[in-house]
């Protein structure tokens, strides 16, 4: 039976397939048209009742050879990665409507295949998921990614004009590694409805969702592979609802991120800290939108979106205080006012006593409005593709909507050569701060497993929490436990899906070379301003982007400026060549006006295809930083000249600007869709300029060969 | 649905209890009458200030003896020391509100003569005792009470009437012209409840300030 299924499926496949080649064979290219195939064979997989395997198996190999001027002469200076990764997908499907997911990891060392020994699967995505009640209601279980409204449930996403293929792929794999997109989807653990009416008399469609969610909150936790669950963490819920009939829609958005009090004080234990300190965030938004092209279809459509919003913050702390509770309680005496013989009566005594009790306390609470509207035309006219947007913004100083506001891209660390080591005291601070770039952040992902001991369990700096005396026993004993089968699985990758309550963000920790005026999206607070972009293309021959912005920043009275340009021409439109063959180009400056702090992108990218089957690909990115009056300064407590018994601050060096340089270039033969071999090789320049201790300029260079080589097959 | 029903009648009582509050003080200032004064109170009651200062004398007592500091042979020396200091007695008897007048000592030292003398009742002794602090002199002993009643809570003394004064038919204000009526008579006023404590209420009294008879308040 099952069989005869399966052949009937067969059939049908290679039925579709034929009238698939005969209606794409003219318009499209060979790639375009063997993903349209593939995409086609899943979905008709995809209502297949049963189990199915698929995913990308990963042989790669990544060198980073360092050069750089204060380098020790001991430091390690080859980085060498060699790996196999395995990315395993199973469906079920239960029923048609609904599908159960998991998604398993394989990541085998080669470098430690030694110490490795056995190394198990571990689970990177399990979700449960369907259409139900004839399609009405979408329902996610398990992992997920939703949004809801800008303002609301989002994940702002860094835009880079005409970012080259190459490039484009590096990053896609680096946000893959930490099971996040390129979408403004946020990743969740958790639970989301989704109901949908379809046309409902005049009414084009009802909608309403509701998602709830847990949250990793605490700091601690950002990396550590260990008791995931804790009683600090947050929790999400949201929902939102609203009509849409004759091109215009109305929308009802809120959500609350809460910590859990009653848990943490049930599991608090009889010595518990001196306070707990716990954030709650509400936002309800009211979004309305209208668009000419669903009321009527002409080449030139237009419309407007926009969303107010309200949010609610309050810093709260619990402790567990002394409370005192008054009795009062009639007692028998002597009354002697009557006579002096005494009589009874009953007299007041007040008892006390004393008792333990929570209290939470307020301690910081704001409120704050935000909104956009959007007004946008869309035109396709004579080969001419046009899509322009304005969006004015205003968010109080106070505004927080911590579910839309958190970025993907997080904070600058170490990724490549990360284990080589300096020998220039005066310069620590820079190398520190400067030794990648963010370059290297948004292009590359290190992905390690590694064997756990007490030496990298818990460890902070030199001393192990887990030993109770350092001093009695050697602090390396625990290290021959390494072959225990437990493998840590370990990413120096940028990425990160965790969201910041409010005291967790600071704007100084934000690299200004992403999103400098909004690094939080539409809902980073104290802004107002205007952003203008344009995206077009003739006949898919030529494409153009540009963007603008000039945002202020209310409460501190600076403002912020962007120029952005884009410009791809697709040769093998014009020509209706069969291989690829585009070159693009961008540029991007972003200014902020009281400190002249300036970054400039320029990218620079050709694909080339050739043979059908073979491509080149080349990319250039640099990226400029100017840090203006505002310079970067670091120092160090040095003996005083005066007294040899104080300590002096010394500014040892102030950097005033970087200059970072990405060139990648590489073969790529393709054995399939999604399948792969490449060798890829190229340069990584990190370019510092800063002021030494006597006021001289110098450049300190940190330079990184690099050399790629992947298979990578889709099965 | 037959638990719904069941439950129903919650309604009303949670309604109540979420409406009425639990706090002391407010329950204090409604059931006092309006022209309730707290220092006229505690001079027409003294026994409910002395009440207080005993009590803190006991309690010290007690901790004295519970440390096993002091035998009982001791306190009794202590005790008839107390006693037979004449002149602290005086003081104290003035102190704690009973001196009306120079004879009201006399008086006092007559009927608790006669009263040992008939049924054997050390009323003296029964009336001074409490206010003898252990491992005191004398003069010590009064300056305690001086202390104590220095520090007399005064929203114990309101609430005494709200508790217990206006039941027991206590006087709480001194009278005007217009009170001085009807003279309280013991128990003929009063309802007697089913724990058998009389009960004056609704009835309220005055003192009349010289003759220090409680009249009826109309």
């Amino acid at each position: 039976m099952k069989l005869k299924k399966n052949m009937h499926t067969m059939v049908f496949k290679i039925v579709l397939l034929f009238f698939a080649v005969t209606a794409f064979a003219t318009t499209d290219s060979l790639v375009q048209k063997q993903e349209v195939m593939i995409q086609k064979l899943d979905s008709i997989d995809n209502s297949v009742m049963g189990l199915r395997l698929g995913g990308t198996a990963t042989a790669g190999f990544v060198s980073s050879k360092l050069t750089s001027d204060p380098l020790s002469p001991n430091s390690p200076t080859r980085d060498n990665q060699a790996y196999t990764h395995l990315k395993l997908r199973l469906d079920a499907r239960p029923s048609k409507e609904t599908n159960a997911r998991v998604e398993l990891t394989l990541h085998k060392d080669w470098h430690q295949a030694q110490e490795e020994g056995i190394n198990p699967v571990i689970g990177r995505w399990f979700s449960y998921d369907g259409k139900i009640l004839n399609k009405i209601v979408d329902f996610n279980f398990g992992f997920l990614r939703v949004s809801d409204t800008p303002l609301t449930l989002f994940t702002p996403q860094s835009e880079i004009l005409q970012e080259p293929t190459i490039f484009k792929e590096h990053r896609v794999d680096a946000l893959a590694d930490r099971n996040l997109d390129t979408t403004n989807n946020r990743l969740l653990q958790g639970l989301n409805v989704h109901y949908n009416s379809g046309k409902l008399g005049v009414l084009d469609n009802i909608y309403a969702q509701a998602t709830g969610a847990r949250l990793r909150a605490t700091a601690k936790k950002y990396d550590q592979v260990f008791f995931d669950f804790d009683w600090s963490d947050r929790y999400f819920a949201g929902g939102r609802t609203g009509l849409e009939a004759y091109g215009a829609h109305l929308g009802l958005n809120y959500v609350n991120t809460f910590d859990r009090i009653r848990s943490t004080r049930a599991v608090a234990g009889p010595n518990p800290l001196a306070a707990y300190f716990y954030d709650f965030n509400k936002v309800f938004t009211v979004d309305a939108g209208f668009d000419s092209k669903n009321l009527v279809s002409l080449p030139i459509s237009f419309g407007v979106d926009g969303e107010f919003a309200m949010s609610n913050w309050r810093y709260r702390a619990d402790s567990l205080t002394q409370k005192t509770k008054t009795h009062y309680s009639l007692i028998e005496g002597i009354s002697r006012i009557n006579s002096y013989e005494g009589e009874s009566s009953f007299y007041v005594q007040k008892t006390e006593s004393t008792s333990k009790d929570w209290k939470l306390k307020t301690l910081l609470k704001e409120d704050g409005n935000a909104f956009y509207v959007t007004p946008f035309v869309k035109a396709d006219l004579f080969g001419f593709n046009l899509d322009l947007k304005a969006t004015y913004l205003q968010n109080d100083s106070n505004f927080w909507a911590e579910m839309a506001s958190t970025p993907l891209y997080q904070r600058n660390i170490s990724i490549l050569n990360a284990d080589a080591f300096y020998d220039n005291q005066l310069l620590d601070g820079v190398i520190a701060s400067f030794r990648s770039g963010n370059l290297e952040n948004l292009y590359f992902s290190i992905y390690n497993s590694n064997v756990l001991n007490r030496q990298n369990l818990m460890t902070i700096n030199a001393s192990t929490t887990l030993e109770s005396d350092g001093t009695s026993d050697s602090r390396f004993v625990l290290s021959r436990l390494y072959n225990n089968y437990k493998l840590g699985h370990f990413y120096k990758n940028a990425y990160n899906a965790n969201t910041w309550k409010r005291l967790e963000f600071l704007v100084d920790d934000l690299d200004p070379s992403v999103n400098m005026a909004l690094p939080l999206g539409l809902a980073t607070p104290d802004r107002q301003g205007v952003l203008v972009s344009l995206d077009a293309d003739y006949k898919k021959w030529f494409e153009l982007n540009a963007r603008f912005s000039k945002i202020e920043r209310q409460s501190i009275d600076i403002d912020y400026t962007t120029i952005a340009v884009g410009l791809k021409a697709n040769v093998d439109e014009i020509f209706a060549l069969h291989n690829d063959l585009n070159i693009a180009f961008s540029a991007e400056e972003a200014k902020e006006s009281k400190s002249e702090l300036k970054t400039t992108r320029l990218n620079a990218g050709v694909d080339i295809g050739f043979l059908s089957k073979w491509s080149v690909l080349a990319g250039l990115q640099i990226l400029n930083k100017d840090f203006g009056k505002d310079p970067v300064s670091f120092g160090g407590l040095y003996p005083s000249p005066d007294d040899p018994n104080a300590e002096v601050f010394v500014t040892t060096a102030t950097v005033q600007k970087t200059q970072e340089l990405f060139a990648l270039g590489g073969l790529k033969y393709k054995i399939a869709p999604n399948s792969s071999l490449s060798l890829q090789g190229g340069v990584l320049n990190n370019s510092i300029t800063y002021l030494d201790m006597i006021g001289k300029k110098n450049d300190l260079d940190i330079d990184k060969f690099i050399i790629m080589a992947g298979l990578k097959v889709n099965f | 649905m037959k638990k719904i029903k069941y439950l129903v009648w919650l309604i009303p009582v949670s309604i109540m209890m979420a409406c009425s509050s639990m706090a002391v003080d407010n329950a204090i200032e409604t059931a006092l009458p309006s022209d309730f004064n707290v220092t006229d109170y505690a001079l027409i009651n003294p026994d409910v200030v002395s009440f207080q200062v005993e009590t803190k004398i006991k309690e010290s007592n007690q901790k004295l003896k519970d440390k096993g500091a002091y035998s009982a042979a001791d306190s009794i020396a202590d005790l008839s020391a107390f006693l037979t200091d004449t002149s602290v007695i005086k003081e104290l008897f003035d102190l704690l509100g009973y001196k009306t007048n120079d004879e009201a000592w006399d008086l006092f030292i007559s009927q608790a003569d006669s009263i040992k003398d008939t049924i054997k009742v050390d009323i003296y002794k029964d009336f001074f005792t409490p206010y003898n602090s252990l491992n005191k002199k004398p003069n010590d002993d009064l300056n305690i009470v001086k202390e104590e009643l220095k520090n007399v809570d005064y929203s114990l003394v309101s609430l005494h009437y709200s508790m217990f004064g206006e039941l027991n038919g206590r006087a709480y204000r001194y009278c005007t012209k217009d009170d001085k009526k009807t003279v309280k008579q013991n128990l003929n006023q009063a309802k007697v409840n089913a724990k058998d404590i009389p009960d004056f209420r609704p009835n309220r009294y005055c003192q009349d300030k010289n003759s220090k008879i409680n009249y009826l308040i109309k």
